[in-house]
């Protein structure tokens, strides 16, 4: 792998700070905020905020593989 | 309606090798309805969904119609979706392209989706997925696969001829992946391997020792890891981070945050941001905003934006002479949510400007491909829950 932009590299950081920050726990009685809808991440039609011709005009913004990357899977 | 094409295929002798094209594509795509039907009747259906999305600019429209269901049978949870997507486009070569002639291009693609979710222990549940699609994946490919024909097909004679053939595009893919539920209702890790095998319309060159084509078959296996948190009491977040290595091509790593916060008793504020990079040289940033009001208990309204750049695509599955350019893409959309309690729909319109680098002399022949372009993006979307 060649040389690392500073905006991946603050992505990954990102990612790990989040990733480290998620080892609490919020008891389920106190995620009323967090389950709402709009909170979530779904793969439902309605609730996902995405559109998925998105990856139409942005060639590159297919970040997810495995079930995602079968409905596009030439999006290089 | 199948019959009918056909029979007025026969008449004008399918001279015309985009209606042949899209009468195999209407065939398929009846073959898939029916295996849906089957896949549906087979497990009690949870939720319906049905989608349609459009994506209008001057020179291209796309529009997508999708029909998702979700169910369970026998400890397995399922889900099936297909969509059909259609490519309009007005085909107009660059002015010096003495070979190149404008034309109306309509091309349909059909895609099928299957994944089942099967839970093994109390925190831990075996993914299988399995994907289907007919036809081309984007707009670009159809383009580039009309240029192919008008300059290639005509080369009788030439030396390497034979190699040009009408093709048609598709791809199948697999996947198997295991979640992990490791903090309780609080944290949820998702691995995935995933195969792919995708039969692109090739490219084509010619030189002095005749025609060549580039890979017809690519395939592609991958790797991630998908994090889901809830941090605290307002704030939930995903993490995916992936590579991926396709035939003939550096290894792609791409990485995605999404943060979610609940502001207050009626707002939202979502984030997403991603980046990617393969050598040699394509990176590609993104990253989005949205801000949703709950006008009451069922109706939300929002407003988002979005950013994307690349650096062009060096390697695109195709001959280097085909690369896009560096792009930049600017969205502002409005949506309209409703969440009953059996009925939910969203209604969302976007526009964007895409911004392209300017074309170099091995790609000024797809000037007309890499245009920049205003887009108008409307998404309807209806589900219900059984």
């Amino acid at each position: 792998m060649g040389k690392v932009s500073p905006l991946t590299s603050c992505l990954l950081t990102l990612s790990s700070v989040v990733l480290i920050s998620g080892c609490q726990i919020v008891p389920a009685y106190k995620q009323q905020h967090v389950s709402k809808a709009g909170m979530t991440f779904s793969e439902s039609l309605v609730e996902n905020s995405e559109s998925s011709l998105t990856a139409q005009v942005e060639p590159g913004s297919q970040a997810s593989g495995g079930a995602q990357a079968s409905g596009c899977t030439a999006c290089r | 309606m199948y019959r009918v094409q056909m029979m007025k295929a026969d008449h004008f002798h399918l001279t015309d090798r985009s209606t042949a094209v899209r009468i195999s594509s209407n065939r398929r795509f009846c073959h898939l309805i029916i295996a849906l039907s089957l896949a549906v009747r087979s497990y009690g259906i949870e939720t319906g969904e049905a989608s349609f999305e459009l994506l209008d600019s001057d020179l291209f429209k796309v529009s997508l119609l999708t029909a998702r269901a979700e169910g369970a049978v026998d400890g397995w949870e399922l889900e099936t979706t297909l969509s059909r997507t259609e490519y309009d486009i007005d085909f107009r070569p660059a002015p010096f392209d003495l070979l190149g002639r404008e034309v109306h291009v309509n091309r349909n693609t059909h895609s099928f989706s299957f994944i089942a979710t099967k839970t093994l222990e109390d925190s831990l549940s075996l993914i299988m997925g399995l994907g289907l699609r007919d036809g081309f994946p984007n707009y670009r490919a159809v383009w580039l696969d009309t240029y192919f024909e008008q300059h290639f097909a005509p080369l009788e004679g030439v030396p390497g001829h034979e190699l040009y053939q009408p093709f048609e595009a598709s791809a199948a893919s697999f996947n198997v992946g295991l979640k992990w539920e490791y903090l309780p209702a609080n944290g949820i890790a998702t691995i995935s391997l995933a195969r792919i095998q995708d039969n692109v319309s090739p490219g084509y060159e010619i030189d002095f020792g005749g025609i060549a084509r580039s890979e017809r078959v690519l395939a592609t296996s991958s790797i991630s890891l998908t994090s889901e948190n809830v941090l605290s009491q307002r704030l939930r977040s995903r993490v995916a981070l992936s590579a991926s290595e396709t035939s003939a091509r550096e290894v792609r790593y791409t990485g995605e945050v999404a943060l979610n916060a609940a502001l207050g008793e009626r707002f939202i504020c979502r984030n997403k941001s991603g980046a990617l990079t393969e050598n040699p040289q394509f990176d590609a940033y993104f990253y989005g905003t949205a801000f949703e009001h709950s006008v009451s208990d069922v109706l939300s309204l929002s407003i988002n934006a979005r950013r994307y750049s690349d650096t062009g695509v060096v390697g695109n599955a195709l001959l280097f002479t085909t690369a896009a350019p560096g792009l930049r893409n600017d969205c502002l959309g409005i949506g309209l949510r409703y969440a009953g309690e059996s009925w939910s729909a969203k209604l969302n319109a976007k526009h964007s400007h895409s911004n392209f680098e300017p074309t170099n002399a091995n790609t000024d022949f797809f000037r007309n491909l890499y245009v920049d372009a205003d887009w108008l993006t409307l998404q309807l979307a209806f589900a219900k829950r059984f």
